[in-house]
């Protein structure tokens, strides 16, 4: 018969860890648009997410595209 | 994940089932756990084995199979017992022994008439279980054929005790859809373009800068003068500065101007919150706020002054704070008066350095409490000179236009003001709100009542056409720039989903490929020696359908059978495969 002894375990990472290390994997990466991350870090990619944070998400993620497009805005020439 | 695995040490059956006489199992040889697997002809007793099990764990000390513990007559005793039990006198039970690191325990249980409680040795053990304890051939087989794809994959995850990583993936799932149709959504834009409609009768009804400035020219401007032109929608062209001036000649003219001149002057007094807000603005309510403001700040003053008195020894301290940190000088006494630490109220010198360093942060305090104070009566004496300047302009106006005599209480406010110092009760200040209240009222009726009394052919009337339009194409600019910045989020959205997903996908296969290792081995083991056992497959869907949170699997037990074919279906997918 087989031990069990002979089957360790192997040290896998906890949600909680997983979730950090690829948040962080996320934020070094090129390109990461860093505020949309800190939106899905703070709402989505959380270990306990309240249960409107769905919405709560899409309506920071909103206020961030008005927010972009006023800066946009302010940065051209109005071509009137 | 156990960081220690709890074993099966042993177990023993007493007029269980098929075991009249006490039988042993022992799962442990030379210190270290055993496999066990079952090989026996029909009829000596195999499913008792697993009955112990499902018995020995079950909250209501029966099997599923034998029904509803209620039914005493199928469920209870007599479907357990051995069927000489009785006759022998012997009393039917389960006892398991386990080991968890180190340590031994385990318990019985008897099978009685009635229910009989959850051993505690099951319960600890079944806390550690993400599984069911027993597994059952037909319900591997419903997992199999009868659960979609999805299900599978959701119940795989909770087993692994990864229920955090699911909800990540469905609300981030949910999150993209939502993203993409507010991205997608038209409703803003069709509002402001029904808005332009009705601004030009229907004459444009889609935006078109130069088609709108056109209707203006022709249906608007051209009426009140036919050389005035406007090129383009902006407050910086010259056709709409041209037609402001046009406007205040014409407010002038009509006495509009000076109307509105009243409004803004009790406007500067008094001015109701802006759509039911919680505070009104105007120099009356500053004034009030600043004299608020010099009390609490003086109260705070003050506080902080009588603590301050105590810390009169402050530079005495700052010169003596270095030698009393400095460890590394022997002190025992004051260095000033040579009182021994030990004889002080404090008793030692940490603590006469804690008590020295509180008190000296109460000097700090005091000092801000003090340059709150002065700020504050800046501030009163500024509202003070806005709210007696704003009086004057006002009673001014009044006076010249006979309205004086209507403004009792808004002359007597102006007169307690005269006579009011620091120190006084804040002047009552409602009555002469009331009077300002209706005053506006009235004067904001009679402006109403002679712009109304022009008609349409006004520059009044073509400001506020102009105005709106200019409102529109801002508005309209705004929410496709918007629109523009949320399809570039949907985008990274999207990238930044897919990341997260391979992440948790990539660590669930792990654990999987984990599981999957040790089922081998254990299969290998029961296969015995020298036997080629197909080694099992488990694998999730491949990386193109990582955000489908899916799980495809065909067992089948036999190396020439057909595999049953899972529900659902997809080219690419890929087996989670039992052979």
């Amino acid at each position: 018969m087989q031990s069990h002894d002979e089957l360790p375990l192997k040290v896998q990472a906890t949600p909680a860890e997983l979730i950090a290390s690829t948040a962080v994997s996320l934020r070094e990466a090129k390109d990461t648009d860093v505020a949309l991350l800190d939106i899905l870090s703070k709402r989505i990619v959380t270990l306990n997410p309240t249960n409107t944070a769905v919405e709560d998400a899409l309506t920071d993620i909103e206020k961030l595209a008005s927010k972009r497009a006023e800066g946009a805005d302010d940065g051209q020439a109005d071509n009137s | 994940m156990m960081d220690k695995p709890i074993t099966v040490e042993a177990f023993r059956l007493t007029g269980f089932r098929a075991f009249l006489r006490p039988q042993d199992f022992p799962l442990r040889r030379g210190g270290k756990p055993l496999n066990l697997a079952v090989f026996a002809p029909n009829a000596r007793g195999k499913s008792s084995l697993v009955d112990a099990f499902e018995f020995y764990f079950s909250e209501d000390a029966t099997l599923q199979r034998l029904g509803a513990r209620a039914a005493e007559r199928y469920a209870g005793r007599a479907a357990l017992e051995h069927v000489d039990a009785q006759d022998k006198g012997v009393n039917p039970s389960v006892h398991f022994w386990f080991r968890e690191g180190t340590e031994s325990f385990g318990d019985c249980r008897n099978v009685a008439q009635g229910t009989t409680p959850l051993p505690s040795a099951a319960a600890r053990v079944l806390a550690k279980c993400a599984l069911p304890f027993v597994i059952r051939g037909y319900e591997l087989r419903r997992f199999v054929e009868e659960e979609t794809s999805e299900r599978r994959y959701k119940e795989i995850v909770a087993w692994l005790g990864l229920q955090p990583l699911l909800t990540i993936q469905e609300n981030l799932k949910a999150l993209r859809r939502q993203v993409k149709k507010r991205a997608e959504d038209s409703t803003a834009r069709q509002e402001r373009l029904r808005d332009l409609a009705r601004v030009t009768g229907n004459a444009v009804t889609e935006w078109d800068e130069a088609n709108i400035c056109a209707w203006l020219n022709t249906s608007v401007i051209s009426k009140l003068d036919k050389a005035l032109t406007l090129t383009g929608l902006s407050e910086d062209s010259a056709g709409y500065q041209a037609l402001k001036e046009r406007k205040a000649v014409e407010d002038e003219k009509i006495g509009i101007a000076s109307l509105k001149r009243f409004l803004t002057q009790i406007e500067d007094l008094y001015k109701e919150p802006p759509n039911g807000g919680d505070a009104a603005r105007g120099a009356i309510s500053d004034f009030a706020s600043a004299v608020t403001d010099v009390g609490t700040a003086a109260s705070r003053e003050s506080t902080e002054r009588v603590k301050a008195s105590q810390t009169v020894f402050s530079n005495v301290w700052a010169a003596a704070k270095s030698i009393f940190e400095n460890t590394q000088i022997p002190l025992e006494a004051c260095p000033v008066c040579d009182t021994q630490f030990s004889a002080t109220p404090h008793g030692s010198r940490d603590a006469i350095q804690l008590t020295l360093d509180a008190k000296l942060h109460g000097l700090a305090d005091y000092q801000a409490a003090e340059t709150g104070l002065n700020s504050a009566r800046q501030a009163l004496s500024r509202a003070s000179r806005v709210l007696t300047a704003f009086l004057e302009n006002l009673t001014s106006s009044l006076q010249r236009t006979g309205y004086a005599d209507k403004m009792i209480s808004v002359m007597a406010y102006q007169q307690a003001l005269a006579t009011w110092k620091t120190g006084d009760p804040t002047p009552d200040s409602a009555a002469a709100v009331g009077e300002l209240r209706v005053l506006h009222s009235n004067i904001s009726e009679e402006a109403r009542r002679i712009e109304q009394g022009q008609g349409e052919a006004t520059y009044a009337g073509a400001v506020r056409t102009v105005d709106s339009l200019v409102k529109l194409k801002r508005d309209l600019r705004r929410i496709e720039l918007t629109r523009a910045q949320l399809l570039r989020l949907n985008v990274q959205l999207n990238e930044q989903s897919h990341v997260i997903n391979t992440a948790f996908v990539s660590h669930t296969q792990s654990l999987i490929g984990e599981l999957k290792d040790k089922v081998n081995e254990l299969y290998r083991a029961i296969q015995g020696d020298g036997t080629e056992a197909p080694p099992i497959r488990l694998e999730l869907p491949g990386e193109e359908d990582t955000n489908q949170q899916r799980l495809h699997l065909v067992i089948d037990f036999a190396r020439n059978r057909k595999g049953v074919a899972p529900t659902g279906s997809s080219a690419t997918r890929r087996y989670m495969r039992l052979r």
